[in-house]
């Protein structure tokens, strides 16, 4: 409450002056948030604003907003100017526009990125141009290990973080189910780099975890395919004891919307251990999500019961009308990231001293729970959270959400990686 | 025997010809709508697979053609020789990169890949695209389309999806004697893909055949067998299309449905001949029954009683019959008691002419001689023949009377006299028999009969009753009383009762179960009583012996008018 208290002054006295949305200063932008200042720290925003993944384009904005609310709130933090442009998903676009950030709006930190592929390509450019690249959307482990890219920091988890969870997960309370044989694994994704690279975490972390599992298929749909049907049948037509799926957005929409006339959730079990829980998908698909599959996401809106993730969520509502998908916090994140290094190494400090901030970072974010903040990795710039998976089940709190996920299973970062938390 | 003649029976016959009526045009039918429906399925189907095979076909042709089309674009823009070099990314400029990055934005492409003159591989963009190794594995799998090469796709592995590559020489590159090579990797399950609509009518499941005789599915993934294909179509060499017929649905749901209406039709006839047999055999239960009643009746027993067949289909006829029986045996009964009381007739005016005449004469001369006689031993025995001569007398008048009853001569008869005149007349036997006899009559009931018959009945009756106690005593009742249709008239006695077996045959003359009895008595009764327009009827059981005299009220005013 204390809090809340402090952050209403602030953005009274502050950031009212600030805070200016949707300025046509530049042709490019289409939307600048933040500082007027010119000698504010400029930022370069890349999200899909159309299309399948418009919707996350527009809770980073969102997340970007209350990032930068609670940045005017505090002193200690510098002036940041955030420029938004749709990368409408294609790396040719994404890149340019990217360039264009760097070179004509000096801009000194680059962030977001959905699609993976894109991400790979944007932070090349990032690293021609010298810019930090703070991803926060995307999720391919392939940017970070091993890291080859000194400007690219990631502020959400990777596939490999949230698959050893999966893996655990399938361990813990799939496994015990098979009477002692190896569980039968159909696995289908979007035919794109982060599809391969959640199956090839997920294979490697059973491995690593000395999960018994035998490989059934693996199914290839394009990204933003329309019929999910004939790999549907493919997926009904051998017997499987766990199907996962790592699509996401309105593709897991779709398919759980073609799937759920089918007897599929019947044929076995159903997971998508990285984004499934996400509230965008939860609230989209409403009385057609199936009890009992089991999903998490980067952030959800009903976990943990912390005071900071409740102020999110419902800061989040009161401006937006509506809960949040992880792509807002992912996006708060990273931006409360810029800002914590910048107030630490100074506006006017060189790439080589932010990096180093960027390195030893730790922050307090609405996906922590009690008692726990998330940190960078120095080795890999892959930020260290805990993943939580749960069951979906029926819950009408968050309309227009009917179900929501319960049942967790969590799963900190010491638990499964030789990296510990840095005090 | 019955099953051989079973068959014969009319309702056989009739089951038999409406199964055959109603059964073999339906199997001709079926037969034939079979036929009719497999020609028309198959007409249809490989019409229409053919259509949409070529129309396939077409779509495959279109596909690569756009990507060799894609590689021209490229290869106009990708002009310089530096490029087609193993560090040929660092020479690549900016705008060409970002051409690049255009071109692999689509779905169906995942990168670009850069060979030299010697086709050897040198990069690919994005980098992790495609890799030596790679190119390297899919050479045995090399085969041609139009003006390119065509490489893959690569085997299947779980990890990721299979390329192909689609490669084709730059032509006319500056400063260069021999063309370098630039190819396009393609997603392979697009091509996977193109044959899908063949499927969606679920008649067929399409695969792609590829070289290296692999065959996919149209999710990428490798076919189990490759002998179960019925239509195989060519792409272009070693690429063809191939359709299994789905077992489940080449047979139409038609189908089935006429198969389980043939099954209904079966049962149906199956049933019918069940409940034929259950009908068949009852009836001929009854019948038999009805038969076995007819032919006791045919063999002479017109006593035994036709059993009744209540609720059954011949309980009409059986009814009938045993009416046919009942009135049968009474026509013979009267013409066999008519035909006796003739003979007894002739009989008894033989007797009454041959015998009576003689003993007459020998009965005057007793009397004579019995005057005449002093010693009192004679006279004792003439005595005795005059005794015997008259019973021998009244043995034939008993015998006249039955034969020729005398004409009634009826008058209106007040019946408490006449029943205490008979009381008068036996009260000396009774006292001697210890026995009672009670009279229950209204003074004001009339009798129209003859007096002297009814005395004689009455007498006979009560006669019968004392002798039936052998001289235990006993109570003889008799009773009066007018019913609206006759007047009953009944000799009740506590006796022991007569046995059934003679109960039967009490009517019939000289029958007797009496060592002194000449068997007429009850026969003289009916025959009298009968003379008097009634009937007699005696019950008799271990209680006692009833015996009623019903005289119709009705036939007295009938004989008044006559």
């Amino acid at each position: 409450m204390q809090n809340k208290n402090k952050f209403k002054l602030r953005i009274n006295n502050k950031f009212c002056l600030l805070m200016t949305c949707l300025l046509s200063l530049s042709a490019l932008a289409e939307t600048r948030l933040g500082s007027v200042n010119e000698h504010a720290t400029k930022v370069g925003c890349l999200f899909p604003m159309t299309g399948r993944g418009g919707l996350y384009g527009h809770d980073s904005l969102i997340g970007i907003q209350i990032a930068l609310e609670k940045i005017a709130s505090s002193p200690r933090y510098p002036e940041l100017q955030v420029l938004i442009e749709d990368s409408r998903s294609k790396a040719s676009r994404a890149t340019r526009i990217a360039r264009t950030f760097a070179q004509e709006e000096g801009a000194r930190f680059l962030c977001g990125v959905v699609n993976s592929s894109v991400a790979i390509q944007v932070a090349q450019v990032a690293s021609q141009e010298e810019v930090f690249f703070i991803g926060t959307d995307h999720a391919s482990s392939r940017l970070t290990e091993p890291l080859t890219n000194p400007y690219y920091f990631r502020l959400s988890n990777n596939t490999k973080q949230s698959m050893l969870a999966g893996a655990k997960y399938i361990k813990e309370h799939l496994l015990p189910k098979t009477n002692n044989r190896p569980i039968r694994i159909s696995y289908i994704a979007p035919d794109y780099e982060y599809g391969y690279s959640v199956w090839q975490d997920l294979t490697r972390a059973l491995n690593e975890l000395n999960v018994p599992y035998q490989i059934v298929t693996t199914l290839w749909p394009r990204l933003y395919e329309a019929n999910y049907s004939p790999f549907i049948r493919a997926l009904m037509e051998q017997p499987t004891d766990l199907i996962v799926n790592s699509m996401w957005g309105g593709d897991l929409v779709a398919f759980i919307q073609q799937a759920k006339s089918t007897p599929l959730f019947d044929h076995s079990a159903f997971a998508n251990f990285d984004t499934g829980g996400n509230y965008e998908v939860l609230a989209a698909l409403g009385d057609d999500m199936p009890n009992g599959l089991i999903m998490s996401s980067r952030h959800h809106t009903n976990w943990p019961r912390t005071e900071l993730n409740h102020w999110f969520v419902e800061r989040f509502k009161a401006i937006s009308g509506r809960y949040p998908s992880y792509a807002a916090e992912g996006a708060y994140s990273g931006l409360m990231a810029i800002a914590e290094s910048l107030a630490i190494a100074g506006t006017t400090a060189s790439n080589d001293t932010i990096r180093q901030t960027l390195e030893q970072l730790v922050l307090h974010l609405p996906e922590d729970p009690i008692g726990y903040s998330s940190y960078m990795d120095e080795r890999t710039h892959q930020i260290q959270q805990v993943i939580a998976i749960g069951t979906t089940q029926a819950n009408s709190s968050q309309l227009p959400a009917k179900k929501l996920l319960g049942n967790w299973a969590v799963y900190y970062p010491s638990r499964f990686s030789s990296f510990k938390n840095k005090q | 025997m019955p099953s051989k003649t079973q068959h014969k029976r009319l309702s056989s016959r009739y089951l038999l010809l409406s199964l055959a009526v109603a059964l073999v045009p339906l199997f001709i039918f079926a037969g034939l709508y079979d036929r009719y429906f497999d020609q028309l399925v198959s007409k249809i189907t490989d019409g229409r697979i053919n259509t949409q095979v070529a129309a396939v076909q077409n779509e495959f042709r279109v596909h690569l053609r756009e990507r060799l089309y894609q590689l021209d674009v490229l290869a106009d823009e990708l002009d310089s020789p530096e490029i087609f070099q193993k560090d040929g990314k660092q020479n690549l400029p900016e705008e060409l990169e970002a051409l690049l990055r255009l071109q692999t934005d689509l779905n169906n492409v995942y990168g670009i890949a850069f060979f030299d003159a010697e086709k050897q591989f040198l990069w690919s963009f994005p980098e992790y695209a495609y890799s030596s190794a790679r190119y390297h594995a899919v050479q045995p799998y090399k085969t041609q389309f139009e003006q390119a090469d065509i490489f893959g796709p690569e085997e299947f592995t779980f990890d990721r999806p299979s390329s192909v590559l689609l490669v084709k020489p730059i032509i006319g590159l500056s400063g260069n004697h021999k063309a370098p090579y630039l190819g396009l990797i393609l997603r392979f399950n697009s091509l996977a893909a193109i044959p899908k609509s063949l499927g969606t009518d679920g008649i067929f499941t399409p695969y792609l055949g590829v070289p290296g005789d692999r065959i996919f599915d149209i999710v990428g993934q490798p076919a189990q067998s490759i002998d179960q294909y019925d239509q195989t179509f060519d792409l272009f060499p070693g690429w063809s299309i191939k359709l299994r017929q789905n077992e489940v649905l080449a047979a139409p749901p038609s189908a089935t449905l006429r198969y389980w209406l043939i099954g209904l039709v079966m049962l149906t006839a199956a049933c019918l001949l069940v409940v034929h047999w259950f009908i068949s055999k009852r009836l001929n239960r009854q019948v038999d029954t009805l038969i076995a009643g007819i032919e006791r009746v045919a063999s002479g027993d017109l006593k035994s009683p036709v059993p009744p067949q209540p609720g059954t289909e011949v309980e009409r006829l059986t009814i009938a019959i045993e009416k046919m029986r009942s009135q049968l045996n009474q026509v013979i009964q009267t013409n066999v008691e008519m035909e006796r009381r003739a003979s007894l007739g002739n009989l008894a005016a033989g007797l009454a002419h041959d015998i009576r005449n003689p003993l007459n004469i020998v009965g005057i001369t007793t009397k004579a001689l019995l005057k005449r006689e002093f010693s009192d031993e004679k006279k004792e025995m003439l005595s005795m023949v005059t005794d015997e001569l008259g019973r021998v007398n009244r043995v034939i008048d008993n015998l006249l009377n039955f034969a020729r009853p005398a004409p009634p001569k009826q008058e209106n008869v007040v019946l408490i006299k006449e029943l205490n005149l008979v009381a008068n007349l036996l009260n000396a036997t009774l006292h001697k028999h210890k026995v009672s006899l009670h009279i229950e009559c209204e003074e004001t009931l009339e009798l129209f009969a003859d007096p002297t018959h009814l005395h004689q009945v009455l007498i006979n009756l009560v006669l019968n009753a004392i002798q039936s106690f052998n001289g235990q005593g006993g109570d003889v009742t008799i009773n009066v009383k007018r019913e609206p249709e006759e007047l009953i008239i009944t000799v009740i006695d506590n006796g022991p009762g007569i046995d059934s077996t003679h109960l039967e045959r009490i009517f019939e003359p000289f029958y007797t179960t009496k060592s002194t009895g000449t068997g007429l008595g009850l026969a003289i009764c009916q025959a009298l009583i009968q003379a008097n327009h009634g009937r007699i009827e005696i019950h008799s059981d271990s209680e006692g012996t009833t015996v009623f005299l019903k005289f119709p009220i009705q036939a007295k005013l009938d004989d008044t008018y006559e």
